[in-house]
């Protein structure tokens, strides 16, 4: 992805009003949409909350070095690092593991309560939501989660890689959420 | 019917008061029943704690020591100084096969305490064993005392116990049934809301969570795991 490209993640996010949106993208531009989507919480200044299933703190923080991204904004809760058993640096949140959504829920909880005024949450990603989860529990946290964004004026980000076989199609994702951004 | 805001008790525990319609009625006996590490005693103390910091002092009856009462509850944001900072605690031994007779002077002292006028919010943690062992005519005796006492003085009485008594139960206005739900090698605390003053509740079961910034509770998500 270029960096005009790239730049135009954060600015559909800026364009985009509070509540629940889904960022759909091929896999390629996976970590070029989360810079994007990060970079949207720091430029605006917004509290921004990130719940990973995909990657490990380390993993997550390592790579954004690489790519010269800041993470200092984020408030990150970490679902893979007890999972797969990787070094935590004992700075994000952590659920043991992406199955125990309302732990997930509650961390969010905490993670908006400590902050000031309507965040940013990033769930990353229905893809991985969907491998750990029924879909009926998956729903139920999404529900749970929806309501909880719309109530207090927050925008949450669900970010999903289209995939041909995941049966994730995306006018379903078009029933959960207020709006579906595609990054091409 | 609407109550008037000034007659519910807000627990301070914010989940919860949304799922009490706001709060506990004033003057109220709520019972928490649960088994042991499912968190009535965090509950317990989060009531008194929070009541204690909107200016309503709490009194605390544990049948444990004070140090070791101190050393159940989970990390919060209040420091060492000031866990108990305007809660009256005082012990009281519990035993097995309790007699009648030593359960009603139990009970006069639990009416004195509500009765003293220094307090807002009193907790009782716990009668488990103590009423074990009782005949029900006797618990619910007790439970009807304690109950008129706190509806005269306009204080708000909380009381735990394991698995409650259809006695302790029926006299309660409010009862909330704590758990624990098997999670791989851990568990997860619920909470349901049996009964709230009188109505019917909705049946979800909730995940309770205690942590720094206090109790926190979310909806347990249905559906199976596979």
């Amino acid at each position: 992805m270029s960096d005009e490209q790239l730049s135009t993640v954060p600015q559909m996010l800026e364009e985009s009003d509070p509540g629940f949106l889904t960022l759909t993208m091929q896999p390629d531009d996976y970590y070029d949409v989360l810079r994007g989507v990060m970079r949207h919480g720091s430029q605006n200044d917004t509290p921004t909350i990130m719940v990973s299933m995909s990657l490990s703190e380390m993993a997550l923080r390592n790579t954004m070095e690489k790519l010269e991204e800041p993470m200092g904004h984020v408030q990150l809760i970490d679902c893979m690092s007890e999972m797969v058993m990787s070094p935590k640096t004992g700075t994000s949140r952590y659920v043991e593991s992406p199955r125990l959504l309302e732990m997930v829920l509650l961390a969010i909880e905490r993670g908006i309560r400590g902050s000031d005024g309507p965040c940013f949450i990033i769930i990353d990603s229905i893809n991985s939501l969907i491998m750990h989860n029924s879909r009926e529990r998956t729903m139920a946290f999404l529900e749970v989660l929806y309501n909880r964004v719309n109530l207090a004026g927050h925008k949450l980000a669900l970010l999903h890689l289209a995939k041909d076989d995941d049966g994730l199609s995306i006018p379903n994702l078009r029933l959960i959420s207020d709006r579906t951004l595609v990054i091409e | 019917m609407v109550r008037p805001a000034k007659r519910l008790c807000t627990t301070g525990i914010e989940d919860l008061d949304l799922l009490l319609h706001g709060g506990l009625t004033r003057g109220s006996l709520t019972v928490i029943t649960g088994g042991m590490g499912s968190g009535r005693s965090s509950l317990c103390y989060e009531f008194l704690r929070r009541g204690s910091s909107m200016e309503e002092a709490g009194a605390l009856m544990t049948s444990i020591a004070k140090k070791l009462y101190e050393q159940r509850l989970p990390p919060c944001e209040f420091n060492e100084d000031e866990v108990f900072k305007g809660i009256t605690v005082s012990d009281f031994v519990s035993e097995d096969h309790v007699e009648p007779e030593s359960f009603s002077t139990f009970i006069d002292g639990v009416v004195k305490t509500i009765r003293s006028g220094s307090h807002k919010r009193v907790a009782v943690d716990s009668m488990e064993q103590m009423v074990e062992w009782l005949p029900e005519s006797a618990v619910a005796m007790g439970m009807r005392r304690i109950q008129e006492a706190a509806f005269d003085e306009d204080v708000t009485v909380v009381i735990t116990c394991g698995m409650a008594s259809t006695a302790e139960l029926q006299a309660a206005d409010c009862v909330l049934a704590l758990g624990m739900k098997p999670v791989g090698p851990d568990a997860m605390r619920t909470m349901e809301v049996l009964r709230c003053r009188g109505g019917m509740q909705p049946l979800s079961v909730y995940v309770l969570s205690f942590g720094k910034e206090g109790a926190m509770l979310t909806r347990l998500m249905e559906g199976s795991d596979e």
